[in-house]
């Protein structure tokens, strides 16, 4: 028992180092930067570089980590987030995740893809305590990590600069007006919290030893759900929950194996966040006035297209494309007419209903092994299969998110991401029903009238037909009385509630919906590569459901097709540069953004303007301020008898 | 003849400040009161309450005659209140008319089939799934709704017809601000609620639109509609109110005409007297408020 | 404003665009005087190692192969495609391949979930798929065109249990939660029994963990004569340190013959022992010309997956010499060759299951950095 638990607070320090600086730069910026893990990663290979193969000293290798890091983080800043700052928040959060698409391929290019072994640079197993042996190095990680706690929290709250940042980040604008240089005070943020990434790198790299450019992705998501469990912002918060997750794991890995770690993980998560919706922490009303949602669709409006032109394109896609494309155009076609069918019904929780939602592939995971299980091991035809696969996925997805639409912002977006990943866990760890991590193979061909759909015609225009009813559903929802409902919560949930519309309720049906569709496209994913295991249903397809639509334009369906076209399409387009190819593919992610951060199946806003905001007896400055103040004035969601 | 509003010694305090303290009065039918006080008394919290944003720490709230002080926002919006908001509230990515159109969301019954679910726990499933199948496989019922439902959009907006209508198919945030304001107006308005709170309906208007929502109110006032209005150009307060309740300190220290309250010399200390020493304009006191708070908070969080 | 609504039209267009125009120009490569065999496989991602490893041993192979007058007078040329080992590239790529008729046989992907998604496409083009890597004992039931000379769990675990029984009765047993980890503990587990091993304590871990204390400290609590270890090389390298960490001094069985192991296990690797067929110390001429050829070539020792891609390359085109360059011909070729060479098994003879047929297997021993052959101790599968 002791030992597991010095077992867990070594770990857990490991967590804590690098939440900090997740914490500080969401604290400075509002942005959750998913790149931190990929910068941490650069950290480690780095000082094992320096120190392995350039024979530096500890000092003088952690003082190069610090240098790289922190320009890194200032090149992140400079280049992926600050031209962002006016765009919605999530256009930054996607900016950090093409950023460490492209960090972790140039590390893997640089340093090579193989694992390495971190020097001891510091004994790692001189000391002992209870039945654990533990190192210099786990004593000084824990020094470093108390102090950078300490000073930053003391240089938050004390120091000018630090004033500067809290101010910053509290309300940029008027920190501006107020003579503070906000990007430099941002920069200031990144280049801090990058270097602690860095240094987090190094001394994890030392106590777990074995690192490699592609580990920085889970030690950030975990990191990054340690600064959520203690609260966002709070540096303190990211170091408590560092070690709460740290020893929750070491215990229930202890008691139930290491395959229920991010049933643990995430399930600590969700029960903070229901108990304490702001986190450890955080109180729930610092993070009710930090915007995420909702602002994407206020900048734009989407590009209707007229019945001609509707009807040509479903012309285009059943008749013409088949006709012409070889079978590997036709099976890419598959491919993006299954995600489309994601990204189509996603627009209605988080286009209309506002609610970023990052665990969609959750939902796509049970409809592909209700349909799975059902076909391959009970023997049902497809059909009904198909059907049942998108209401067990809506029952279950329903039921899981229920607590989380009380929540707000960002944390909704981390929620639904717990909620996807425990989805996946249950489904490895429940091997009578779902044979684990053996996946289920022999999925049959669906048949119709006796045909079997398996060759790639057959399966495109399969998954062709389901986009097109789906596509059908969503907009017909969408022109309804409960679609101009769930767009009122998206815009404005007080608003809405005090006009009578239960938000949560329909904030609820409308992933409901979403969740069905994602079983359905699950199902289909399932036929088509006939054998499936949980591995497929990865945070990367649940990120690329979202970035679909915030391509798209986020509550467009038409656009929702459109991203799927070009972001399922671009991997394989890019092909032309192999070694290059997921680098090129993040370097485009990242101009789309900036270029077209409103999405690309949208109308910028400002071209149509009421008249009257040019009016010269109008006090009101008028224009420009105006459509950008209401913007704020939409995501103020402060308790509002706060201020009177 | 019931009360429209009748409130019982509210209290509401945040921390150790007590926004709201013991605040009575009653409502009459048709009648137009108004709430005014210095930044911070308490006024628009009194509202908050009322309209359930927030919640009440004891007292009692009834809203013809049915206790509403422990519902939801959603409830109360149905029993028959509507408001607006301080900065005015709209749904930024809906035109002019659906804005309307989800005012009058708590009216309607075919498109919301088996309506009375939704406050059962789980069952509200019915009614959310039910609503879900009118939209995609609209009945006739429904249908014949929708109709009504547009045709009483077109005729709240038409309460505006010179500057709404023509902007009627318009996203809102394409908007001024003064036509946002109307919006918000013309949404509250279509439930036909009993009672209409009004949260400085006109902050922020210049002289020429501030005469226009006065008309407005006016008319308002005229065709019987109850409100409760919080605002603080005087001028408008003493030409619309029938009666008018002075907060200072979370507490109403006055209550009467209009005339009578302008003589109270207690309010002329309370109100005017500290006035002079605040910023004059609402919205840049407010700013302020809003960073003195958001510095105490940022000092909890790090 | 007009162009700035123009531009997702135009986006999507262009993207239809280069689209069909990649699809086309690949498949008008094919020429007369080449053998053409696609490789799918990870050249990037999480697992881009293998792929790199995977290619040291192909280019070895096409010296060899390409040497002289090269196969059946031709000269034998690979397409790469990264698919990341994720499923949703594997299919397009499978589909790629069997548009493009110069390909005669595929060789991957990596992990079986990626390589068993795409089976369906090859199978219905009639190309064969060589999995080589994939031990999931349901691959080759994809189709008669899934073909592999990985090891299956049967062959491999049940040797492993065997060594591991002559030293030790009380074991703990750590294995990755995968397809292949769970069927590796399934079969260790089932001879462990017919040898009356007792295991003490079991527990899965997931691949990408990197703290295995909680694990080690409950199996250290179990007191056994022996810990095995069923994964792969990093993994096992953590998990070998670690133990040692919480105080744990007994015989470590696990990780893998990859350079990579060797180096991240350090000194806390000594003496660790594995089941496998390859060895740089291994006597045989095959070997020994195997590993002096890769020597001078990259200056570095072979590892299993060198060795597996190398002998997939050899093997495939050892069946187009005999069946012919046309993918029925190897299809035809891989049944009807009775025996091909091969450098890991000395010779090698597909089963009914088109799995290698009673392959040896060898005891090793990481003694100085080096896995070599324990004292002349072997046994059959």
């Amino acid at each position: 028992m002791f030992d597991t638990l010095v077992a867990g607070l070594i770990h857990g320090n490991a967590y804590a180092l690098v939440a900090v600086g997740i914490s500080l730069i969401f604290g400075v910026t509002h942005v959750a930067n998913f790149a931190h893990g990929s910068v941490f990663a650069i950290g480690s290979m780095t000082g094992w570089w320096l120190i392995a193969e350039r024979g530096w000293p500890l000092w003088l290798a952690i003082v190069g980590v610090l240098v790289v890091t922190g320009v890194i983080g200032l090149v992140l800043n400079v280049v992926a987030v600050r031209p962002l700052s006016k765009a919605p928040p999530i256009a930054a959060l996607l900016a950090t995740v093409a950023a460490a698409l492209i960090l972790d391929n140039v590390a893997q290019l640089v340093f090579g893809a193989r694992v390495r072994a971190f020097p001891p640079a510091l004994p790692t197993n001189n000391l002992q305590l209870g039945g654990v042996r533990f190192g210099t190095s786990d004593l000084v990680m824990f020094g470093v990590t108390i102090a950078v706690m300490g000073a930053l929290a003391a240089f938050l709250k004390f120091g000018r600069a630090g004033q500067a940042i809290r101010a910053t980040a509290q309300d940029p604008e008027a920190a501006l007006q107020m003579g503070i240089p906000v990007p430099r005070i941002q920069n200031l943020a990144f280049v801090i919290a990058s270097a602690l990434g860095g240094l987090a790198g190094v001394f994890v790299g030392m106590y777990t030893s074995n690192i490699s450019p592609s580990s920085g992705a889970a030690a950030g998501l975990t990191a990054f759900v340690a600064a959520t469990l203690g609260g966002l912002g709070s540096m303190v918060g990211a170091v408590l929950g560092g070690f709460v997750l740290g020893i929750a794991e070491a215990f229930g890995i202890s008691f139930w194996g290491d395959g229920v770690r991010d049933l643990i993980t995430f399930g600590v998560l969700i029960i903070v966040l229901v108990l304490r919706p702001g986190g450890l922490l955080g109180r729930s009303p610092t993070i009710t006035t930090e915007p995420l949602t909702g602002t994407f669709n206020a900048v734009g409006r989407a590009i209707r297209l007229k019945r001609w032109q509707v009807w040509l394109a479903v012309a285009v896609a059943a008749v013409v494309i088949p006709l012409l494309a070889d079978n590997y155009t036709l099976t890419v076609g598959s491919q993006v007419a299954i995600y489309a069918i994601v990204a189509v019904s996603m627009t209605l929780i988080s286009g209309s209903a506002g609610q970023i939602t990052l665990g969609q592939a959750g939902p796509i995971a049970v409809g592909a092994y209700t349909a799975a299980i059902l076909t391959a091991i009970n023997g049902w035809s497809f059909w009904p299969a198909l059907l049942l696969a998108g209401v067990v996925s809506a029952v279950v997805a329903t039921v899981l998110t229920a607590p989380a639409w009380r929540l707000r912002g960002h944390y909704v977006a981390i929620a639904t991401l717990g909620i996807g990943t425990v989805c996946v866990a249950v489904i490895r760890n429940w091997d009578s029903l779902t044979r684990g991590a053996y996946g289920i193979s022999g999925i049959p061909a669906p048949s119709l009238f006796g045909f079997q759909i398996d060759d790639a015609v057959g399966l495109y225009l399969l998954a062709l037909v389901v986009l097109l009813i789906t596509i059908a559903v969503i907009s017909r929802i969408r022109s309804s009385h409960l679609g101009t409902v769930l767009s009122a919560v998206g815009s404005d949930e007080i608003a809405a509630r005090s006009a009578g519309v239960r938000a949560r309720d329909y904030k609820a049906l409308a992933f409901s919906v979403s969740a069905f569709f994602a079983g359905i496209a699950g199902a289909l994913l399932a036929q088509q590569y006939t054998y499936i295991d949980p591995t497929v249903f990865n945070l990367p397809m649940s990120l690329l459901a979202l970035t679909i639509i915030v391509l798209g334009g986020m509550s467009s369906p038409v656009g929702a097709v459109l991203g799927s076209i070009v972001l399922v399409g671009l991997p394989e387009l890019l092909r032309i540069t192999p070694d290059v190819r997921i680098i090129a593919y993040g370097v485009l992610l990242l101009l789309i953004l900036r270029f077209r951060p409103q999405g690309l199946w949208v109308r910028s806003a400002a071209k149509r303007t009421d008249p009257e905001n040019l009016s010269p007896d109008g006090q009101e400055p008028p224009s420009e301020g105006d459509s950008s103040r209401l913007a704020t004035t939409l995501q103020d969601d402060r308790p509002v008898g706060a201020s009177s | 003849m019931t009360s429209v509003l009748q409130v019982r010694e509210l209290r509401r305090s945040f921390g150790a400040v007590t926004a709201v303290d013991g605040v009575t009065f009653d409502i009459q039918p048709g009648e137009v009161v108004s709430i005014i006080g210095p930044n911070g008394s308490g006024k628009t919290s009194t509202l908050n309450l009322v309209s359930g944003v927030l919640s009440p720490d004891s007292g009692s709230i009834a809203l013809a005659g049915r206790r509403i002080e422990n519902a939801t926002v959603e409830q109360i919006a149905e029993a028959g209140l509507a408001r607006t908001f301080q900065n005015g509230r709209v749904f930024g990515t809906l035109t002019v008319a659906e804005n309307v159109e989800v005012g009058a969301h708590s009216t309607l019954t075919a498109l919301r089939p088996l309506r009375g679910l939704a406050n059962v726990p789980v069952l509200r499933w019915i009614s959310l799934l039910a609503e879900l199948a009118v939209a995609l496989l609209p009945t006739r019922a429904a249908r014949s709704e929708q109709r009504r439902l547009r045709a009483d959009v077109d005729q709240q907006i038409e309460r505006f017809s010179a500057r709404l209508g023509p902007r009627k198919s318009d996203p809102a945030y394409t908007l001024s601000y003064a036509n946002r304001r109307r919006t918000e107006i013309a949404r509250a308005l279509a439930p036909q609620p009993l009672l209409l709170l009004l949260d400085e309906p006109t902050a922020g208007m210049n002289q020429t639109e501030t005469a226009e929502v006065q008309r407005q109110l006016a008319a308002l006032k005229a065709a019987g509609q109850t409100m409760l209005l919080v605002e603080h150009k005087l001028d408008l307060v003493m030409a619309l109110s029938d009666r008018v309740l002075v907060m200072d300190d979370g507490a109403v220290i006055a209550d009467g005409d209009p005339a009578t309250v302008r003589r109270d010399p207690a309010v002329i200390e309370a109100y005017l007297g500290r006035r002079r020493e605040r910023p004059a304009r609402a919205d840049r006191s407010d700013q302020s408020d809003r960073l003195e708070e958001t510095e105490s908070r940022v000092g909890e969080t790090v | 404003m007009r162009y700035r609504r123009a531009i997702p039209v135009v986006l999507a267009v262009a993207t239809a665009l280069v689209a069909s125009a990649c699809s086309k120009s690949d498949s008008a490569g094919a020429a007369g005087d080449t053998i053409t065999f696609g490789v799918s496989g990870p050249v990037t991602g999480p697992n881009a190692e293998y792929g790199r490893l995977w290619k040291q041993g192909f280019d070895l192979a096409l010296d060899k192969l390409n040497a002289g007058d090269g196969v059946a007078g031709k000269q034998v040329v690979l397409k790469w495609e990264d698919s990341q080992s994720d499923p949703k590239q594997t299919v397009p790529i499978a589909q790629k391949f069997a548009d493009d008729d110069s390909v005669i046989a595929e060789l991957g992907d990596f992990s079986s979930p990626a390589s068993m998604a795409a089976s369906p496409v090859y199978q219905r083009a009639g190309l064969v798929q060589f999995g080589f890597t994939n031990s999931h004992p349901d691959f080759t039931k994809g189709g008669d065109h899934m073909w592999s000379t990985s090891l299956t769990q049967d062959t491999l675990q049940r040797a492993n249990a065997g060594f591991v029984a002559q030293k030790a009765k009380n074991i703990a047993v750590l294995y990755q939660q995968t397809d292949w980890g769970k069927a590796a503990f399934d079969i260790f587990s089932d001879e462990a029994k017919n040898l009356g091993l007792t295991i003490d304590y079991s527990a899965q871990f997931l691949p990408d963990s990197t703290d295995f204390r909680p694990l080690l400290i409950k199996a250290r609590d179990a007191k056994p004569d022996a810990v095995v270890h069923l994964g792969y090389g990093p993994d096992g390298a953590a998990i070998v340190k670690q133990l040692r960490d919480v105080g744990y001094e007994g015989q470590f069985y696990g990780g893998q013959n990859t350079p990579e192991f060797v180096d991240l296990a350090g000194a806390a690797g000594e003496g660790d022992i594995i089941t496998g067929a390859f060895s740089v110390d291994d006597p045989r001429p095959a070997v020994q010309e195997f590993v002096k050829a890769f020597k001078a070539k990259y200056n570095e020792e072979p590892g299993d997956f060198n060795l597996y891609a190398y002998d997939a390359l050899i093997t495939l085109a050892t069946a187009v010499q005999k069946g012919g360059a046309t993918r029925d011909g190897v299809q035809k070729g891989l049944q009807e060759t009775a025996e091909f060479p091969s450098v890991q098994f000395g010779t090698l003879k597909f089963d009914d299951q088109r799995r290698p047929e009673n392959p040896e297997v060898k005891e090793l021993v990481l003694t100085n950095g080096k896995f070599t052959i324990a004292d002349g101790e072997s046994a059959a599968g």
